[in-house]
């Protein structure tokens, strides 16, 4: 398989820029909505995490109070915690190697991680993520903030599509058995009919029933799909 | 404001790398490498479907699916990153 031969750091520099990019539209957005640029570095390098930052701004900026903002913006950070389960297989076992690295526990390096094949590969793969993808945040929001509105309206050059498309580019490993075809279906599935009827974070978190069925497939196909990888994704496993 | 949102999402974070990851990987064993697959589709519908909490059909959906087709086709991620940026500023540019 040609795809899985690339070397991975490329992706890794790639999700960075797109999450760069989008830093930058972030710093724009705090800066319209009234932060200041030390704000938006603090929320930036501490908070990490963009989907919570851009919605406690947006809450903040329809006049929403301190607490709304960070409740919601907390809510859409709870998936973090399941990214842990995954994430610990690659970070240090030791517990301060563990609560130090835990700040990088994010989509884009979780995503990146189970993406690889073997336990080294996972781990660089993360940390190269990591690193590189804090510092472009970090430096996109500066920018975004000092800059302004320099780039325009992002949407009229798609760069709403490029996250999630990133991740589709991650998800395509996962889904060459029956029971990863299973849970991605099932999951998106879940996800979708929660959204009308739960609050924004949530629906993720429902998603996890998708496992249910993904284990029925694969306990159906007799499979020896479980454990044969140990960071997370399947891809050695035909179906 | 600022201390609570960062407080709190590294403490969401560190919960799941000590204790909820503990007990997750307890109970689902083997099962865990099914979670990146299962939490990574929802994320990837609630971005391409969801706008400020409804659901919301727009240009954004072009580009995904053009974006899994060359996934599909076993594009890079810088590919297939650009052909879904393409594809829905193209749609938006027509309509």
């Amino acid at each position: 398989m040609t795809r899985d031969k690339r070397p991975y750091w490329r992706d890794c520099l790639v999700v960075s820029l797109v999450v760069g990019v989008i830093g930058v539209t972030f710093g724009v957005f705090a800066d319209a909505a009234g932060f200041d640029l030390a704000q938006i570095m603090v929320m930036s390098a501490f908070v990490f995490t963009g989907a919570s930052q851009f919605a406690a701004v947006g809450v903040i900026d329809d006049g929403g109070s301190g607490g709304a903002a960070v409740g919601s913006a907390l809510l859409l950070a709870a998936r973090n915690a399941l990214y842990g389960p995954v994430a610990r297989r690659t970070l240090p076992a030791a517990t301060l190697g563990r609560l130090a690295s835990a700040h990088f526990v994010i989509d884009e390096t979780t995503a990146m991680a189970a993406a690889q094949h073997d336990r080294r590969d996972a781990a660089g793969a993360f940390w190269i993520t990591a690193t590189t993808l804090w510092l472009f945040w970090n430096g996109g929001s500066i920018a975004g903030a000092l800059l302004g509105a320099v780039m325009g309206e992002p949407e009229t050059w798609g760069l709403d599509a490029a996250f999630p498309a990133m991740f589709v580019a991650l998800l395509a490993p996962h889904v060459r058995t029956a029971a990863g075809r299973t849970a991605a279906a099932v999951a998106a599935a879940v996800a979708f009919g929660a959204v009308p009827v739960a609050a924004s974070g949530i629906p993720i978190l429902l998603a996890v029933s998708a496992l249910l069925p993904a284990v029925f497939v694969q306990r159906r196909r007799g499979s020896s799909g479980t454990g044969t990888s140990e960071v997370g994704n399947d891809s050695g496993v035909s179906s | 404001m600022l201390a609570a949102l960062a407080a709190g999402s590294y403490g969401i974070r560190v919960l799941g790398v000590t204790t909820l990851g503990r007990i997750v990987e307890q109970r689902l064993g083997p099962l865990v490498s099914l979670l990146p697959v299962t939490l990574f589709s929802a994320l990837v519908a609630l971005m391409t479907w969801e706008r400020a909490g409804e659901l919301a059909l727009d240009a954004r959906v072009v580009g995904v699916v053009a974006g899994a087709l060359a996934a599909w086709r076993r594009a890079s991620m810088v590919v297939v990153i650009l052909v879904a940026m393409a594809a829905t500023a193209g749609f938006r540019a027509f309509t």
